[in-house]
């Protein structure tokens, strides 16, 4: 592996929040290229470090705190996931995440942690040691931007037979259905099944190979006429006319006495 | 779980005088995030956090989760810059002081795992895939 070992600019003279890189050459860290989201990442995580009080820094511990942050934030919402999972619900509310903070910061411990569990009224949740130091966190610490605002991508149009948000749909169906199921398929799809059927009936009999299941869409029509046009002949016979040929059994001896041979194909 | 989600409950039902007054305190600080901007920006955060199948439409609690990662990186990398500052200084044979104070700071991986290893995770890198062909050495007494 190559060397380079400082990916932030000091600037002694000029203190800004945005950080420089160098420009590490393209065969370093190629997995995480095309990441868009460790990218910015790494910038926040940069900007942070300067904030510290970093000058200067080597190029994998940058990537690896990145990537430690990355892997935090995932944490911190999975947990808070499993938490408002287990009591019955798909949206994550504050103890939730109070409770996956908790979690996440029992490693190295803090204020309060020991009766935590004790307090069966869980007033313990809204006095937090862990959320109070995020409280002084957020008031003393200076509040440093991200460098660039970052461009929004298009809102993902829902696929059609997603889960309906709409209220009006909603309504619309029986409140029978209960409403984290998806929508039904589209209605042509299973009410005018019947009544094609019942036309087909009253137009007679068909051919097999005229059936929905053999020539049923467009797709297949190539083929179906194909099918048509060799059965047109008559029916398993060859093209071309051959002579008839007669053997006869017990002749082959006398007739290769006479010289002639004959073998039939 | 289960417990602390039946005391959730439990605990919305009750209403004294201290929870209110820790309802009030939350709720201040929740508004007091609408108007702070974290350096891990919003549409970052939101594409983890969905990423992780976090569903919640407060843009407070996504502010909450940003400040936190926030704080855990500051955290970490002031841990860092003190196991920095500990390393005993290096013999200064030149006059620059002041410069060489400067170049000390740098963000290594030695310091970085000593200080993650107090959070609970053990970093352990490869040292035979050096990083520059001084590593190994102190990185302060390294010489340009």
């Amino acid at each position: 592996m190559t060397v380079h070992q400082i990916t932030m600019k000091p600037k002694p003279h000029k203190r800004s929040n945005k950080t420089r890189f160098q420009k590490p050459p393209a065969a370093e860290e190629a997995e995480n290229q095309s990441d868009y989201a460790f990218k910015i990442t790494k910038t926040a995580v940069s900007q942070i470090c300067q904030s510290v009080g970093f000058k200067f820094t080597q190029h994998s511990a940058l990537e690896t705190l990145t990537h430690i942050t990355t892997l935090y934030l995932q944490t911190l919402a999975r947990t808070a996931v499993s938490y408002s999972n287990a009591s019955n619900r798909t949206q994550s509310n504050i103890f939730d995440i109070i409770n996956s903070l908790h979690d996440m910061s029992s490693v190295q411990g803090f204020t309060g942690g020991s009766t935590l569990h004790c307090n069966s009224s869980g007033i313990g949740l809204l006095r937090s040691g862990v959320l109070k130091d995020i409280k002084s966190f957020v008031e003393f610490s200076d509040e440093i931007p991200f460098a660039k605002p970052i461009p929004r991508g298009n809102p993902i149009s829902l696929r059609r037979d997603s889960i309906p948000l709409e209220i009006d749909e909603l309504n619309s169906r029986g409140l029978h259905i209960p409403r984290w199921l998806s929508r039904f398929p589209d209605e042509s799809s299973y009410k005018n099944c019947g009544v094609r059927w019942e036309k087909r009936r009253e137009g007679g009999l068909a051919l097999w190979e005229n059936s929905d299941l053999v020539s049923g869409g467009d797709k297949f029509q190539g083929i179906s006429r194909e099918n048509d046009e060799i059965s047109d002949g008559d029916g398993g016979d060859l093209a071309v006319e051959r002579g008839k040929v007669r053997f006869k059994i017990g002749d082959a001896v006398r007739a290769q006495k006479g010289g002639v041979f004959i073998s039939f194909l | 779980m289960n417990n602390m989600s039946s005391s959730n409950s439990q605990q919305q039902q009750q209403s004294s005088e201290a929870r209110h007054d820790d309802d009030a305190v939350l709720t201040e600080f929740l508004a007091s995030l609408m108007d702070y901007t974290p350096t891990i920006p919003d549409e970052l955060v939101e594409h983890y956090l969905a990423k992780s199948g976090f569903q919640c439409p407060d843009v407070r609690l996504v502010r909450l989760v940003a400040v936190a990662t926030q704080k855990f990186v500051a955290d970490v990398a002031t841990d860092a810059l003190q196991q920095c500052k500990a390393r005993p200084a290096p013999v200064v044979k030149d006059k620059r002081d002041k410069q060489q104070k400067e170049k000390r700071l740098i963000l290594t991986m030695e310091d970085l795992s000593k200080a993650l290893s107090e959070y609970g995770v053990n970093m352990k890198h490869q040292e035979y895939f050096a990083d520059s062909p001084s590593t190994g050495m102190d990185p302060a007494s390294r010489e340009e």
